[in-house]
């Protein structure tokens, strides 16, 4: 009886931690998140997702927290012509009615100094801060597919399916 | 036109290349019977190799560097294999993890299609050369390069011997701060691929993509 009360209880507790975050701006909804699985002794790795934004006022990304990790920054990987480099981004905007998606290659968030080397398969919370609410998102750690990388070579549009 | 002739004269082995290409450069802008769609992919594939060929290869001067597992790595290394060079460091975040990952499916691919085609050579290898040598030891290019490929080589030295290394290659690199803590390395992004006489051949720019990269190679070790 006890556990069944136990289990009612922890269905509503989990129901209002879901509607709470929610609530605090049903405008934006996070989804696709996932942490590349970095190699043993790399102190970083990135994580990627979409921010969609389906309000008529455009949400500002502010900072970015990861479990496991020291600390979290909002980057972009930017080609010039051959040179790659990474810009630390204070803020991205998500315009109104429209969504901005993470992928490798382009924008990321960069997580520094893991406690450890997070595993293929486990999952860690992300905490974003925007301008109007703090969201949070369970990110799965995975191994990157090839592939699976900005496709914005000209010529390969094959690779968009 | 110009440059498909200057390159057959300078590059024998991609001789024959450069007249086909020549071929349906005229065919595409002259033949007016050749489907339309056919000939812009015709032209648009020989325009892309040549961004990819190099025009004038030669091979590479004497270098003097080292390995994850401490042997020299040397011209020596390099002959009698077609190689794969990519740059980067090991705390890159995004980039150098991401072509890392489609080194390691070009091997794949490249494995898989031999068991199909036995004219794709097997004497290839793949190597990761640091930007980034105070960081990126021998030790940690050994457990950073396990988790992609066992068989990938991890390349290390001095800056000023890695640089000599990559001058002639066109790959530059700098480093930058990113946070207080940390700095990073803006570098080419690049891979380029050696041919058995050690010679740079060929550039392919990012994205990198392993089916895209083994189709050319197969060109080029057809040719």
């Amino acid at each position: 009886m006890n556990r069944i009360l136990g289990s009612i209880i922890s269905i509503f507790l989990a129901a209002i931690c879901i509607t709470s975050s929610h609530a605090a701006n049903p405008d934006l909804t996070l989804s696709n998140a996932w942490i590349r699985e970095a190699p043993p002794n790399a102190k970083v790795s990135a994580a990627y997702l979409t921010i969609r934004n389906t309000g008529s006022t455009p949400q500002i990304l502010l900072s970015v927290n990861a479990e496991h990790f020291s600390h979290a920054e909002i980057h972009k990987s930017e080609l010039h012509g051959e040179m790659a480099r990474m810009v630390k981004q204070e803020n991205v905007e998500i315009p109104a009615n429209s969504s901005v998606s993470f992928t490798p290659g382009g924008l990321h968030l960069m997580l520094l100094e893991p406690a450890t080397a997070p595993k293929a398969g486990s999952f860690i919370k992300l905490s974003l801060r925007f301008s109007s609410a703090v969201i949070d998102i369970n990110a799965e750690v995975k191994a990157a597919q090839p592939g699976e990388h900005e496709p914005t070579h000209q010529h390969h549009d094959h690779h968009d399916h | 036109m110009l440059v498909v002739h200057q390159r057959c004269r300078r590059f024998p082995k991609l001789s024959i290349w450069g007249v086909l290409v020549g071929i349906l450069l005229v065919a595409c802008n002259k033949t007016p019977d050749i489907d339309p769609n056919i000939a812009a992919t015709l032209a648009e594939e020989a325009l892309e190799f040549k961004e990819i060929a190099v025009a004038t290869p030669e091979p590479l001067p004497n270098f003097q560097l080292r390995d994850q597992r401490q042997a020299t790595f040397t011209p020596a290394s390099l002959k009698g294999k077609w190689t794969f060079i990519a740059f980067g460091y090991i705390n890159c975040p995004d980039i150098c993890p991401t072509t890392l990952a489609e080194m390691n499916d070009l091997e794949k691919t490249l494995h898989k299609r031999r068991e199909t085609d036995s004219t794709i050579p097997k004497n290839i290898q793949i190597v990761f050369v640091t930007l980034d040598p105070k960081r990126d030891t021998e030790d940690e290019l050994l457990k950073y390069l396990a988790y992609f490929n066992e068989k990938f080589i991890g390349v290390t030295g001095s800056v000023d011997e890695i640089k000599k290394f990559c001058d002639p290659l066109n790959i530059s690199f700098s480093y930058e701060q990113i946070t207080p803590s940390l700095y990073g390395v803006e570098h080419s992004s690049a891979v380029v691929l050696i041919d058995p006489d050690t010679r740079y051949v060929a550039r392919f720019t990012a994205p990198h993509f392993a089916d895209d990269i083994a189709n050319w190679f197969l060109k080029i070790v057809k040719l």
